[in-house]
């Protein structure tokens, strides 16, 4: 057989070849053949058992998702380290009162800033708290569309978290308290990271009064 | 099958990447401190009010103050140094605050341990009512040690029912059921209700 149809059906042609193993084995060296061909020992092939890898995927997938939870989660902004504590509550639907640098917001909206007191401590007027005005405004703003947007005999649930930095002094802490306190909210959580092994209570405390 | 494990793997990734172990919590600190004034309309109860456990930290002073307060009448417990422990924690405190609370139940006529009671004494009943303290800081002390004061007052904790017999009785067992076979158990509560001072 001569001519290009010949070379077509041609065992050494680069596009018509056996089957077979291809790597490693134009390497001129006889041990290297060996281990390639296997050599009397362990193939260098092994075949993944199928049934297996799915079960074990399988029982990953469902492990992840009955663990996976969005509550609780909060974004708080990097300028803010939480602190930690062990004997924790969880987390609750209530409005969120943070403080990011000096500046105050109220479930992400600005509402004022923490300069009044923050002034307050440098002229030593410390004797009462020092009430945030834009935020009072804010909050009891927001009480008012709570009470309009609910049964008139709904008990105002009065719930409140502090978003706060583990630095910030307590001056400034008990001033937001009492410009919230002031404002109605009464029911004042801190916000923390929850740290080893504490005791998670759904309700405890004050809301069980 | 390639695409199913396609899938899978797909899922696991992105289960993996949005997870979150880092949850947060909320330490309460409640605004509402009861009052010492008696109201006229409000029928006498109980023969006496349980005290109020006053917890002052004075920063100037590195010192926990524990006050117990009835009505008008204080007492000094103990006054502490403010020593933290290689974790961060103020075991002193925790140690006093429990102390406190054991030694309290009966001449502060603190609530302990409360898992069972029927409706009829509902009126009567002090399950309901939270065991007091209230914690005053001084101005310049960083937020970070207050949770941690109030991290401590919350370590002793009691079993309370919320609800009368026989819906609830009995502490919970090792599965969380009531130990004394009613639908449901009792609480475990820390045994103070923190109120932050403001003033």
């Amino acid at each position: 057989m001569s001519g290009p149809s010949s070379k077509l059906f041609d065992v050494h042609h680069p596009q018509i070849a056996k089957p077979g193993k291809r790597l490693m084995t134009h390497i001129p060296l006889h041990f290297v053949r060996k281990k390639v061909a296997g050599g009397g020992r362990r193939s260098m092939e092994q075949s993944l058992n199928l049934t297996s890898m799915i079960d074990f995927l399988m029982v990953v997938v469902i492990f992840l998702l009955s663990t996976f939870s969005a509550s609780g989660e909060q974004a708080v902004p990097k300028e803010v380290k939480l602190p930690s504590a062990r004997n924790v509550q969880e987390m609750l639907l209530a409005p969120m009162i943070a403080v990011a640098g000096k500046d105050v917001y109220v479930d992400s909206k600005p509402a004022g800033s923490i300069v009044e007191a923050l002034d307050a401590m440098e002229q030593g007027k410390t004797a009462v708290p020092t009430k945030l005005t834009d935020l009072e405004t804010k909050l009891k703003y927001m009480k008012e569309t709570w009470k309009s947007t609910h049964a008139s005999d709904a008990p105002f649930p009065g719930m409140v978290v502090l978003q706060l930095d583990e630095k910030l002094p307590a001056f400034v802490v008990k001033s937001v308290f009492y410009t919230a306190a002031l404002s109605g909210y009464a029911n004042i959580s801190f916000l923390v990271n929850k740290k080893g092994k504490g005791q998670p209570t759904e309700g405890g405390g004050a809301a069980k009064e | 099958m390639v695409p199913f494990i396609d899938l899978l793997m797909v899922t696991i990734s992105f289960l993996l990447i949005t997870a979150v172990w880092s949850s947060m919590a909320r330490i309460n600190a409640s605004a509402q401190v009861p009052s010492n004034k008696k109201s006229d309309t409000e029928p006498k109860k109980k023969d006496k009010e349980p005290a109020v456990l006053h917890v002052r930290v004075s920063d100037k002073e590195k010192k926990f103050i524990l006050q117990w307060q009835a009505g008008t009448k204080t007492e000094d417990i103990i006054s502490l140094e403010m020593e933290q422990d290689a974790t961060g924690k103020y075991p002193k405190l925790e140690e006093e605050i429990k102390k406190a609370y054991v030694s309290g139940q009966g001449p502060q006529n603190l609530s302990g341990d409360d898992v069972s009671w029927l409706q009829a004494e509902a009126d009567d009943h002090g399950a309901n009512k939270l065991n007091q303290a209230i914690i005053h800081v001084d101005n310049a002390f960083p937020f970070s040690e207050v949770v941690k004061v109030i991290d401590a007052i919350y370590m002793p904790r009691r079993f309370v029912c919320f609800v009368p017999k026989p819906q609830c009785c009995g502490k919970p067992d090792k599965s969380g059921k009531s130990a004394d076979g009613c639908p449901q158990a009792a609480d475990d509560v820390p045994a103070f209700n923190v109120a932050f001072s403001a003033n």
